[in-house]
């Protein structure tokens, strides 16, 4: 896949197959993750990659009684459906960590990601970045669901990238593009 | 156009450009690609100010490089007083990368679309480099930056995430070592 192709077809996803992917598959696309670019070469990143589906969905429930504390109507509205299922049923689920006392984790979290998301592509696998599990992870009375992933110390999760072979194919979102100026 | 997965193992931190300037055309592709990049429900909360004015460049590179050698952490004024040191390595073109200010996933969102713009530039056989210390220039030992910040036109409410650099590789770095052992398997 040309690197056009990747980046101009790369969707978030947000319905899955239920097949599973292969260890192989994911060590290679994670592998992607690791050779993105990062202050002072620190790689100062971790990947806990999740495919059991009781944690998963442990996940999902955590998420959603977050959801339903929420001050947005249709937040807590999606929170009480059966049907709403925040990480969406994926085979895989990846909770990027980044140290907490390194100011551009940020930044190398998500540079990773962006590798993650189009090496993903490349082999069929669709993608999706969800904000929830480091916005749970940074609440005191919600860090308990992860308790269990042996997150390395000084590390925080950031967020979470769901993975699996695509059920639906949406169409791009608009784009913004008078968000550029120039000098030349 | 070579393929995606060339692109994700072949990207290195270019920091010696040639002089050639990139076309308008292939700084349009950069910065559509970059703007393909997911955001936090679509909010693009991105700004870029794409930079190839080589007087403005230069004014840039000596105000950060002044900001920096007044730092009080020793490791960046030492690598301001290097010799021949420039923190923008004499890029032909510059791009800096903006975020809504207070907003909690805008690192993220500037930080995928800066990859898509790394690896869209690669593609092109164009170098490119992430500076964060561009950041010194909003330190308060960098003085009055007010007039330089002016001239960037930062839109209100948006604030320099780093400077971008990209211009034709005049060096061939090896990658750099990658630790792999940062991978947890659960199930």
């Amino acid at each position: 896949m040309t690197i056009r192709d990747a980046i101009e077809g790369r969707r978030s996803i947000r319905k899955y197959k239920r097949q599973s992917i292969r260890r192989e598959v994911l060590y290679d696309v994670l592998w992607s993750g690791m050779l993105a670019p990062n202050a002072n070469n620190s790689q100062d990143w971790f990947f806990i990659s999740i495919e059991e589906r009781a944690r998963i969905e442990s996940l999902e429930g955590a998420i959603k009684e977050y959801m339903a504390q929420s001050s947005n109507p249709s937040t807590v509205a999606n929170s009480k459906r059966d049907d709403y299922h925040p990480l969406f049923e994926a085979p895989a689920v990846i909770l990027v960590c980044g140290k907490t006392d390194n100011r551009w984790s940020d930044v190398d979290c998500a540079l990773a990601a962006g590798n993650i998301s189009l090496a993903a592509l490349d082999r069929n696998l669709g993608s999706c970045i969800v904000g929830f599990p480091g916005t749970l992870y940074r609440d005191d009375a919600y860090r308990h669901h992860f308790d269990g992933y042996a997150i390395p110390e000084g590390f925080e999760v950031k967020f979470a990238m769901t993975l699996g072979y695509p059920d639906e194919s949406p169409a791009p979102r608009p784009r913004d593009v008078r968000k550029i100026v120039y000098y030349d | 156009m070579p393929d995606i997965m060339e692109a994700i193992e072949g990207r290195r931190s270019i920091r010696k450009y040639k002089d050639q300037q990139i076309s308008r055309e292939a700084l349009d592709a950069i910065l559509r690609a970059g703007m393909l990049a997911p955001s936090a429900s679509n909010k693009q909360p991105w700004h870029f100010i794409a930079i190839q004015d080589q007087a403005l460049i230069a004014e840039l590179n000596d105000a950060i490089l002044r900001a920096m050698g007044k730092n009080s952490n020793a490791y960046v004024s030492a690598m301001a007083a290097r010799e021949r040191y420039a923190p923008l390595f004499h890029a032909p073109t510059v791009i800096l990368v903006c975020g809504v200010e207070n907003s909690s996933w805008s690192h993220c969102d500037c930080a995928l679309a800066a990859q898509n713009m790394a690896l869209a530039a690669y593609g092109m056989g164009i170098g490119s480099c992430m500076v964060g210390f561009a950041l010194n220039l909003y330190g308060d030992h960098a003085g009055d930056q007010s007039a330089l910040l002016a001239k960037l036109r930062i839109p209100q409410g948006y604030r320099m995430h780093y400077a971008f650099c990209f211009g034709y590789p005049d060096e061939t770095p090896p990658a750099r070592p990658r630790d792999y052992d940062k991978v947890t398997y659960i199930g």
